[in-house]
């Protein structure tokens, strides 16, 4: 067992087999810089549950194509992006820092979903980013590609 | 609302791990979002990124057809030419009909129209010109001929490729003699591919590689059973 501690000093025991999944981890108990609590200062603890609820399932990823768990890893995948925005970007951050490749793939994945389909406005909105391009810039960007701008999959919609 | 998630305070290289995953069309879209996206999705690193991505990726291949047959005087399918594309185009579908950018290029339409593709670029020659064109884009460039001699013109090798030392890609246009060539040159690793017949009408594939521009013959396949 592994011990891990949360930045608002929570300990949690996780398996060693799912706790490699992080290379960072990985590379602290392979160097015996593990031996007792590993302190994560990034992380609090709500996003360390999560984080952990996924290294748990995902303990023995390369068993679930023989013993047809894949559909099951799956659902669980779709469930577990199943957050909003705030909450995946704390997961996001938590899965670069402690390099969870998968981890990362997933909620990057999610997070473009999300994007995919949205007009800009409504992207600049559900993101609070705050548009410091001139309104010659900007149109510059439109007359390269209208095409880009246009289409019925486009949604203007905030949620 | 907490503000510490805001996506301006994201570092760089996760907002760019997000919008590795998005096609090309929401990225030109995007673009127009504020500064810091807009440097990140033209930057040359992150394309190249986003296309390893696309090519690796099996869901985001796309078989091509490029359509002539409304130019064509027989309205047949073996008109259409097939190019496959690793870009992620904003298409479910796994095959999309494409009509080329500048119907005039093909105005002409002959035989001697070739399409090959690499890394989601299509490149098109006709009787008179070249055409290089990134349907994910929808931008396409007319490649200069110099004038070359007609005969010049129709028997070489066109085909494009992707020189991966000179980080750059490159078109040829090699005169290999009086040779009938048949089908469309295809683009791989750098190189451009072509089956040829020789004088002795032996078949064999014809490879030539970009970067140092040397010729490589290898026998053709027997076909089973023949």
């Amino acid at each position: 067992m592994v011990k891990l501690k949360s930045n608002d000093d929570k300990e949690f025991e996780v398996e060693e087999a799912a706790v490699i999944q992080s290379e960072m981890i990985k590379n602290m108990i392979e160097d015996g810089c593990a031996t007792s609590v590993i302190p994560l200062p990034n992380i609090d603890s709500k996003t360390l549950i999560k984080v952990i609820e996924y290294l748990n399932k995902h303990i023995n990823m390369g068993k679930a194509a023989e013993t047809g768990e894949e559909d099951d890893l799956k659902e669980f995948d779709e469930q577990f992006v199943n957050m909003g925005w705030e909450e995946l970007f704390d997961v996001i951050m938590a899965a670069n820092y402690l390099n969870i490749h998968e981890l990362m793939e997933l909620c990057c994945q999610s997070a473009a979903d999300r994007l995919k389909n949205k007009s800009v406005r409504a992207v600049r909105e559900m993101l609070k980013i705050t548009n410091d391009l001139t309104e010659e810039e900007e149109q510059e960007i439109i007359n390269d590609a209208p095409w880009a701008f246009e289409g019925p999959e486009i949604d203007d919609t905030v949620n | 609302m907490a503000s510490h998630w805001k996506i301006p305070h994201l570092p760089d290289d996760i907002v760019e791990s997000i919008l590795l995953e998005l096609p090309v069309k929401s990225l030109l879209r995007f673009k127009s979002s504020c500064k810091s996206w807009c440097c990140s999705i033209n930057d040359p690193d992150f394309i190249k990124s986003h296309l390893h991505k696309s090519s690796t990726d099996i869901s985001r291949q796309k078989v091509l057809f490029v359509t002539f047959e409304k130019f064509s005087p027989f309205t047949i399918l073996s008109n259409d030419k097939i190019g496959s594309a690793e870009a992620s185009l904003t298409v479910d579908s796994k095959v999309m009909l494409l009509d080329p950018p500048i119907q005039g290029f093909l105005n002409d339409v002959s035989a001697n129209l070739k399409v090959s593709s690499c890394n989601g670029l299509v490149f098109i020659k006709n009787d008179t010109s070249m055409m290089l064109w990134n349907p994910a884009i929808q931008k396409y460039k007319l490649i200069p001929s110099y004038n070359m001699p007609l005969l010049f013109w129709t028997y070489s090798l066109f085909g494009i490729a992707y020189d991966s030392l000179a980080e750059d890609y490159k078109d040829s246009r090699v005169p290999v003699g009086f040779r009938s060539m048949y089908q469309h040159p295809v683009s791989l690793s750098g190189t451009v591919n072509l089956i040829a017949r020789g004088n002795d009408s032996e078949c064999f594939v014809m490879s030539l590689d970009l970067s140092d521009e040397k010729f490589i013959v290898t026998p053709a396949p027997i076909k089973d059973g023949s």
